[in-house]
């Protein structure tokens, strides 16, 4: 019987401080820590999709080491490596879900078991997806996005549907761990782990990127230059889910989830311009050869300026499309006003900004992952809070707009950053 | 003497192409066994069937005198295995990669493991996913050497490593093996370091080991005989490629061929160019 010890050895570096699996496990940690702080409050709006991002996120981790010992050709020489890599990560499930399970059971929370429930079935369907073929989990943000979907319609579901899920879970655990002995070393495997660390939370598939409009490309140069065609994904997807807020208002009578939907898809957007940069690190030296600018300076104010601009753009469509879902929107007591709309689309407009700056200056892949979760964490509690908070519109609207201020002096503070971030990836 | 690893008759195939075709291998204890292929001649796919990571289409491959595919852990603690891209340990600086891949072997040699670390000049504190791709080779051969295994199968081992530090590297692997006794399979395209430490050269070709010779008499065995007017009479030699001008023929010992114009011996190099110009039909 090996000592706890022994069986924890090197938990740390495969779990917390590899890159790919601190995406993920940081993501469930940090929601678990806000979960803490909420869950006293009974809030099952906002404490709903946490509990299931916590499940999702060791879910997801787990899946990732499946990767990682996939593409280890000397895994299989390695006598005991995958199976402690693999127990640990069972143990970490374990005590997750039983966590969820013993708090369910004694605070009479249905909620919490719908959380570990749903959880646990997304979790395991991606980890049986990956031990079959690793190229499934490109799939692990439309999950996030289905969990989240999943919390918000909750209270619509019959209690069986919980314990419908409980039992696929407990049927697909099973059944997964009789799978855990076929993981083998598969060629493939390298090359989505690879991209996986590359793209990070991107949701979108190569197939899905917009081409190059040279003439707008010229507009947002030199943004462009680093940013290629994320650019126009994210500005091209920012539109679409925006124009689908009239649509769900409309049918659904509540904005929520439609404005749920962009406040995702946008910071991803502009985390996924981060990355697509520090991809084309090489490129600042290309681009400081070519005669274009007289100093660093000027670089860097023309590289801001196309940012707010872009961010800008993507806040215009947004706050557009939520003014015509106010004036199309069904009567109800909760309506989405003009006033909340405004307040919104600022938000977006400065968490955006604020991403950016961050990820500008924070360098370390770990320090940036971590400090977006915990930012997107905040742009989701503060956004419903806006929606229904009894604080006078006038005095958000104040708070907003300075933290919008804030966020394009910081976006020009940082910048200078550039040069150094680029230069460590290499 | 059981055979470190031994391939009999194993043929690859990737949906219709062949990789390997009916190629036989053996390798003893105290061999240095050096591949010698172009690229995709299959010398990757060979290992990896060798050690059980990949199934041959037909034939059987066995370690230690086990099938490949269900090696017990005691015969997998006696293989290194170091692959073209070795990878694992991103997340772990070199120490606590080194500590964590020492538990996994009884007989881990820390002294061994120092004296590598020292001479490739690898910081215990840097982060694995911050090596360079030289770097991050020498630790994968660190992590395959240093308990001392009795099979060692290096995919490229050196094609990373500086001329300086491959020298060294390749003159302890040959150390280790006489040491040892240990089997060693290695792949490389540096033709110097296969005829500095190799006792045997494997020359692969279409999927088929077509020349297993001693190195230090394949350069006696191997000629380039270029054809005169007459026609030349070749049938006590096998013929390792026929052109219009001239053949390379293996088997030659030192006598004279009536009809030659010229026989030239060739250096390895020249051997590998010559085996793959193409033939005429």
């Amino acid at each position: 019987m090996p000592s706890l010890k022994s069986s924890l050895r090197g938990f740390w570096g495969h779990w917390i401080t590899e890159k790919g699996c601190s995406m993920y496990m940081s993501f469930g940690l940090l929601s678990f820590a806000l979960l803490c702080i909420l869950l006293p409050m009974s809030e099952t709006r906002l404490s709903l999709p946490l509990s299931i991002f916590v499940t999702l996120g060791c879910g997801s981790g787990f899946a990732w080491q499946i990767i990682k010992l996939r593409a280890d050709e000397t895994l299989a020489l390695i006598p005991g490596k995958k199976k402690l890599v693999l127990n640990q990560g069972i143990a970490l499930l374990t005590v997750t879900y039983s966590l969820f399970l013993i708090f369910a059971v004694a605070l009479q929370r249905m909620d919490a078991l719908f959380a570990a429930a749903l959880g646990g079935v997304l979790s395991t369907w991606l980890i049986l997806k990956v031990i079959k073929n690793t190229r499934y989990f490109k799939h692990v943000t439309s999950i996030y996005f289905l969990a989240a979907i999943g919390s918000i319609y909750y209270d619509k579901f019959d209690g069986n549907v919980t314990w419908l899920l409980l039992l696929a879970w407990l049927v697909m655990s099973l059944y997964s761990l009789t799978k855990l002995n076929n993981i083998a070393w598969s060629n493939t495997a390298i090359h989505c782990y690879k991209n996986g660390l590359n793209t990070g939370w991107s949701p979108l598939p190569t197939a899905f990127t917009l081409p190059k409009w040279a003439e707008f490309d010229k507009q947002l140069f030199p943004l462009s230059f680093f940013a290629g065609k994320t650019l126009y994904t994210f500005l091209g997807t920012v539109t679409l889910s925006s124009l689908a807020i009239p649509i769900i208002v409309y049918f659904l009578e509540t904005p929520n989830l439609a404005i749920f939907i962009v406040l995702t898809i946008s910071p991803i957007g502009i985390m996924f311009i981060r990355w697509s940069m520090l991809q084309n690190s090489r490129s600042i030296e290309t681009l400081w050869v070519l005669p274009i600018f007289n100093n660093r300076q000027e670089l860097h104010r023309a590289f801001v300026n196309r940012l707010l601009f872009v961010v800008t753009l993507a806040t215009i469509i947004f706050w557009l499309s939520c003014l015509v879902a106010v004036a199309i929107q069904p009567n109800s007591p909760d309506a989405f006003t003009i006033s909340q709309a405004n307040l919104v689309a600022i938000a977006m407009f400065a968490g955006l900004i604020s991403i950016f700056a961050i990820s500008m200056y924070l360098s370390t892949d770990i320090k940036f992952t971590f400090a977006m979760m915990l930012l997107m964490n905040v742009y989701f509690i503060i956004i419903p809070m806006m929606i229904s908070s009894k604080v006078p519109a006038y005095l958000l609207l104040f708070l907003n707009l300075c933290w919008a201020g804030l966020a394009i002096l910081l976006s020009f503070k940082t910048i200078k950053r550039i040069d150094t971030v680029m230069q460590k990836r290499k | 003497m059981t055979a470190l690893l031994k391939l009999q008759s194993v043929t690859k195939k990737f949906e219709t192409h062949s990789v390997l075709n009916k190629l036989n291998l053996t390798v003893e204890p105290g061999m240095v066994i050096g591949l010698l292929g172009k690229n995709g001649a299959g010398k990757s796919t060979l290992m990896r069937i060798a050690l059980g990571l990949d199934n041959p289409s037909e034939g059987n491959a066995t370690c230690f005198g086990e099938s490949s595919r269900n090696l017990s852990i005691s015969s997998r603690s006696k293989i290194g295995y170091v692959p073209q891209q070795p990878f694992g340990y991103e997340g772990f600086s070199v120490a606590e990669a080194l500590k964590l891949h020492a538990s996994f072997y009884s007989n881990w040699d820390f002294d061994l493991e120092s004296l590598w670390l020292n001479r490739f000049e690898l910081n215990r504190a840097q982060r694995v996913d911050k090596l360079s791709v030289g770097q991050r080779q020498c630790l994968a051969l660190i992590m395959a050497m240093a308990y001392r295994p009795e099979l060692l199968v290096l995919d490229e081992p050196v094609a990373s490593l500086d001329p300086l530090t491959r020298r060294e590297f390749m003159s302890d692997l040959f150390e280790l093996a006489l040491e040892s006794q240990s089997g060693i399979l290695f792949s490389s395209h540096i033709t110097t370091d296969l005829e500095r430490v190799a006792s045997h050269i494997a020359l692969i070709k279409s999927g088929q080991i077509i020349l297993f010779e001693e190195a230090d008499s394949l350069k006696d065995k191997i000629r380039k005989v270029v054809k005169g007017t007459t026609p030349l009479d070749l049938s006590r030699y096998t013929v390792l490629n026929d052109s219009k001008n001239a053949s390379l023929i293996y088997g030659y010992e030192g006598e004279t061929i009536s009809g030659a114009k010229q026989i030239i011996p060739l250096s390895l190099e020249q051997i590998f160019i010559e085996v793959h110009q193409n033939a005429i039909a």
